[in-house]
C-alpha cells in the first residue's frame, strides 16, 4: 500500500497509528478505509482554490503525485430541475475535485465513485459517462450556473468516456457493439477490408455515407485529438463546439471509481471565452453524467454555482 | 406552454412552441387497400439514404403487417399503453395527447427502444388477427380473419414530438414545405427525439453517434419530384403532394381532396397529438371497427363507405385522384376529371399526365399469323 504525502493524510495516518499503537493488519485495513474517506475531501463551502505548482500541470495523468499538492474538496451534486427534461435526483451524491495551475495552464481532477464504467454509446439505448467544468467571470449572475446566459457566456470543458476509449483503443465502431455483425459490402466500398473500421484511413469515397462525419460533427469524427472538448454556452440548449480546441485531459476508471483530468491554457483561444489569470476569482460549476442511468444533455447532476480562486504565483 | 390548434383532434392542445404552420406542408395519402407489401418503397429508401455503416437497422420507410407487425417491436402498443385510455367525443378527442400526458420535468411521454427491439424488421408478416378454426372463416366481407399492410415513413408532423423534445433545437421544420430535419452538426446524440417520437421514426446511427431520420427526399421535392418511396411504389398506393389545414383546403388538390373534401384518408394514431401529415385510406375488409378506430380515429366508418362507393363506380372524382397515383414522377398540384379521364397538373398549371378511369380492354385473337404462334395471353 502506498501512503500518499498529502498533509491532511499524514495527520490522519499519525492519528491512526497513535490510536492503534501499531500498524496491524486491522490497522492497515482501517487506514485504507480512512484514505477512501479522505479522498472524498473536505466540504467545499462553495469555493475551490486552484493551487499554484512549479511543475507543468499533470494534464494527462490522474495518478500524478502533483495532485497531492491540492486540497481535495467534496462537491455535493444536485438535481437538474431548471431546464427540461429534468433529472430529479443526482446520479451521485458528490464528487471530489482538486485543481492546480502552473501559471499558464489550469487543470482539474474530478473523482467520483461509479460502480459501472460506461465507455460506449454505440447502441440505441447506451449512454456514456462524462463530466464537465464550466467557467465564467466571478460576478456572473445566478442563472449563469445553467450553461451561462445570453450576456455572460460559459466556457465549458467536457470529458467523455467514449472519446477517451476512442483515443486509447481506436474508434469504437459497429463491431464493438455487435461482434457478430455480418455485411456484404457498403456502397461504394465493395472491396473494403474486413473488419471495416471507421478511422482516418477509411476510404474517402465512402465517407459521404457517414453523414455526421461528413457534416463535421465533432461527435462523429473518428480521430479525436483530445478526450476533452471545449464548448461555449449561452444558456440551456445553446451548447456549441468551439473552433479552437486546446483542452486536454485523461480519464481512468479503476476499482469502481472515475478519476478524470480536464485542463486548458489560461489564455482564451476563442472569442468570448473566459481567460484565466493567477490571483483572480471565477465562477465554476462541475457536472457529472452517469451513462448507465441514461444521463445525457440536461439529464445530468451539476454542482451549485461556486467560486474558483486561482492562487497567485 | 402555449395552446395550439390540432384540427385532427378537433380541439386545442398544449405544445412547447407556438402554432407556426409552414407556407405549405408536404404530405401524402397511402391507400392501405392496394399495398401488396412488396417492400419496394423500403428498398428504394434504403439504397438511397441508409446504406452506410451504422445505418444497417434503419428503415426510414418500412411496411408492417397489422395487427401484429411493428418495427421496432410493439412501438404502437407501447405508446398506447403509456398514454392510458383514449376516447373520442364525436370528432373531438377526449383523452390526453403524448404532450398532455407528460410527467413533471418531461416534455412528453415516450420510451427509448432497445437494440433488440429492432431485431425483426418484418415481424408478424402476413399474420392474421386471430386463430383460424374449421367452421367459421368462409370468404365474407369484411373478414373475421384479416390483416392489412401499413407502410410507414416519418409523418413530418405539424407538431413534431421529436422537434419539441430536442433540448438543443437541433431539429427543425422547414417553413417552405414543412419537412422535419435533424441538423447533423448540432445533434449531440441525446436521443430525446427517439424517445419522444411516438411513431419511432428517428434512428440512432451506431457509427456517427448522432440521430438520423427520413428527409422526405427534400432534394427531389424541391425540384417538384416525388420522393423515392412514392415514385417506386409498385401498388401505386401513394398520393404525394401538399396538404392544407381544413380551412384552406383546395378541392382540386389531390391530397386535400382525399383528406378534407371526401374525408376518405385519415391520420395514423391522431390521438398522439402530433398532427401527422401522412394519411391513410383505411382497409375496407377489416371487421374490427374498434381496431381501425384506435389506429385511424373516429372517421373510419365514413371513410370506408366513401371508398366503397367510389369503387362501385359512383364517385369518378375520387376514382380519378386514385388512378393518378404514381402515374408520373412529378408532384401533381391540381387534378381534374372529365370524360372518363383524370388529368394531373404541376404548380404552373402544365399538364403532367392523363390517365383513363378505366383501362381499355383489348382482346387479341389467339393465333398470331405474322409470327405463326398461338398467344398465351389474349387480353
Ligand atoms: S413522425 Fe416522429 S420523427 Fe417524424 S416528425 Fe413526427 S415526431 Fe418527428
Ligand atoms: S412499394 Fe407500395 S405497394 Fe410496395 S410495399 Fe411499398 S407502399 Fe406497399
Amino acid at each position: 500500500m502506498t501512503v500518499r504525502q498529502s498533509p491532511v493524510r499524514i495527520d490522519r495516518r499519525k492519528f491512526l497509528i497513535g490510536a492503534a499503537g501499531a500498524a496491524t493488519a486491522a490497522g492497515a485495513a482501517a487506514l485504507v478505509g480512512c484514505e477512501r474517506a479522505e479522498e472524498r475531501g473536505v466540504d467545499w463551502k462553495g469555493q475551490l482554490t486552484s493551487v499554484f505548482i512549479r511543475e507543468p500541470v499533470p494534464e494527462h495523468d490522474p495518478d500524478s503525485r502533483l495532485w497531492e499538492k491540492a486540497r481535495p474538496v467534496l462537491v455535493p451534486l444536485t438535481p437538474q430541475m431548471s431546464a427540461l427534461p429534468f433529472r430529479k435526483e443526482p446520479a451521485f451524491p458528490s464528487i471530489t475535485v482538486r485543481s492546480v495551475h502552473d501559471g499558464s495552464k489550469i487543470a482539474f481532477l474530478l473523482t467520483w465513485e461509479d460502480p459501472d464504467a460506461d465507455y460506449l454509446t454505440i447502441k440505441t439505448d447506451q449512454f456514456r459517462d462524462a463530466c464537465g467544468v464550466l467557467l465564467g467571470p466571478a460576478d456572473a449572475p445566478a442563472a449563469f450556473y445553467m450553461m451561462g446566459t445570453a450576456d455572460v457566456p460559459a466556457s465549458i470543458m467536457c470529458w467523455r468516456a467514449d472519446w477517451q476509449k476512442d483515443i486509447d483503443e481506436g474508434y469504437q465502431d459497429l463491431e464493438v457493439a455487435f461482434p457478430n455483425v455480418a455485411f456484404d459490402y457498403y456502397p461504394p466500398l465493395p472491396k473494403a477490408p474486413r473488419p471495416l473500421k471507421i478511422d482516418d484511413a477509411y476510404p474517402a469515397e465512402g465517407r459521404a455515407w457517414i453523414i455526421g462525419w461528413t457534416a463535421g460533427n465533432p461527435l462523429s469524427t473518428p480521430v479525436k485529438p483530445s478526450p476533452v472538448e471545449k464548448l461555449v454556452g449561452h444558456g440551456p440548449g445553446t451548447l456549441t463546439h468551439l473552433e479552437n480546441q486546446d483542452a486536454t485531459g485523461k480519464g481512468i476508471w479503476r476499482d469502481g471509481r472515475w478519476k478524470v483530468v480536464l485542463a486548458r491554457p489560461f489564455a482564451a483561444s476563442n472569442p468570448g471565452e473566459t481567460a484565466i489569470e493567477a490571483g483572480k476569482e471565477y465562477s465554476v460549476v462541475f457536472t457529472v453524467w452517469s451513462g448507465s442511468a441514461g444521463d445525457r444533455g440536461s439529464r445530468k447532476s451539476p454542482s451549485g454555482l461556486g467560486k474558483l480562486i486561482v492562487e497567485a504565483r | 406552454m402555449p395552446n395550439v390548434y390540432n384540427w385532427q383532434l378537433g380541439r386545442e392542445m398544449t405544445y412547447r412552441f407556438e402554432e407556426a404552420r409552414p407556407q405549405r406542408q408536404a404530405g401524402a395519402v397511402f391507400d392501405t387497400n392496394k399495398c401488396i407489401a412488396c417492400q419496394t418503397c423500403t428498398m428504394a429508401c434504403k439504397t438511397t439514404w441508409t446504406s452506410g455503416k451504422g445505418q444497417e437497422y434503419m428503415f426510414w420507410n418500412n411496411v408492417e403487417t397489422k395487427p401484429w407487425g411493428s418495427y421496432p417491436v410493439a412501438w404502437d402498443a407501447q405508446v398506447l399503453d403509456l398514454l392510458g385510455p383514449q376516447s373520442w367525443d364525436g370528432d373531438v378527442y377526449a383523452g390526453k395527447t403524448i404532450f398532455e400526458a407528460a410527467e413533471q420535468g418531461e416534455y412528453h411521454i415516450g420510451y427509448l427502444p432497445e437494440d433488440i427491439d429492432y431485431a425483426g424488421p418484418n415481424r408478424g408478416e402476413d399474420e392474421i388477427n386471430t386463430i383460424l378454426t374449421e367452421d367459421k372463416y368462409y370468404l365474407r366481407f369484411p373478414h373475421d380473419a384479416w390483416f392489412f399492410y401499413l407502410p410507414r415513413i416519418c409523418n413530418h408532423c405539424t407538431y413534431p414530438a421529436c422537434l419539441q423534445a430536442c433540448p438543443r433545437t437541433a431539429i427543425y421544420k422547414r417553413p417552405e414545405d414543412g419537412i422535419v430535419l435533424i441538423d447533423q452538426v448540432r445533434c449531440r446524440g441525446y436521443r430525446e427525439c427517439l424517445k419522444a417520437c411516438p411513431y419511432k421514426k428517428v434512428y440512432y446511427n451506431h457509427v456517427t453517434r448522432i440521430s438520423e431520420k427520413c428527409v422526405l427526399c427534400y432534394p427531389a421535392v424541391e425540384r417538384g419530384f416525388l420522393t423515392r418511396c412514392m415514385r417506386t411504389c409498385i401498388g401505386k398506393i401513394r398520393t404525394f403532394g401538399f396538404v392544407s389545414p381544413p380551412d384552406k383546403a383546395r378541392e382540386d388538390n389531390p391530397v386535400d381532396f382525399l383528406v378534407h373534401v371526401r374525408k376518405v384518408a385519415l391520420p395514423l394514431f391522431p390521438q398522439f397529438g402530433t398532427e401527422p401529415n401522412i394519411y391513410y385510406i383505411p382497409p375496407i375488409h377489416v371487421s374490427s371497427m374498434a381496431f381501425l378506430t384506435m389506429v385511424f380515429g373516429p372517421g373510419v366508418e365514413r371513410a370506408i363507405q366513401t371508398y366503397r362507393n367510389a369503387m362501385e363506380g359512383n364517385d369518378p372524382e375520387l376514382l380519378g385522384v386514385l388512378v393518378l397515383n404514381v402515374s408520373t414522377d412529378r408532384i401533381i398540384h391540381r387534378f381534374r376529371v372529365a370524360d372518363g379521364l383524370a388529368y394531373g397538373y404541376d404548380d404552373q398549371g402544365e399538364e403532367l399526365v392523363r390517365v383513363p378511369l378505366k383501362e381499355p380492354t383489348i382482346v387479341r385473337p389467339a393465333f398470331d399469323p405474322s409470327l405463326s404462334v398461338y398467344r398465351y395471353n389474349v387480353t
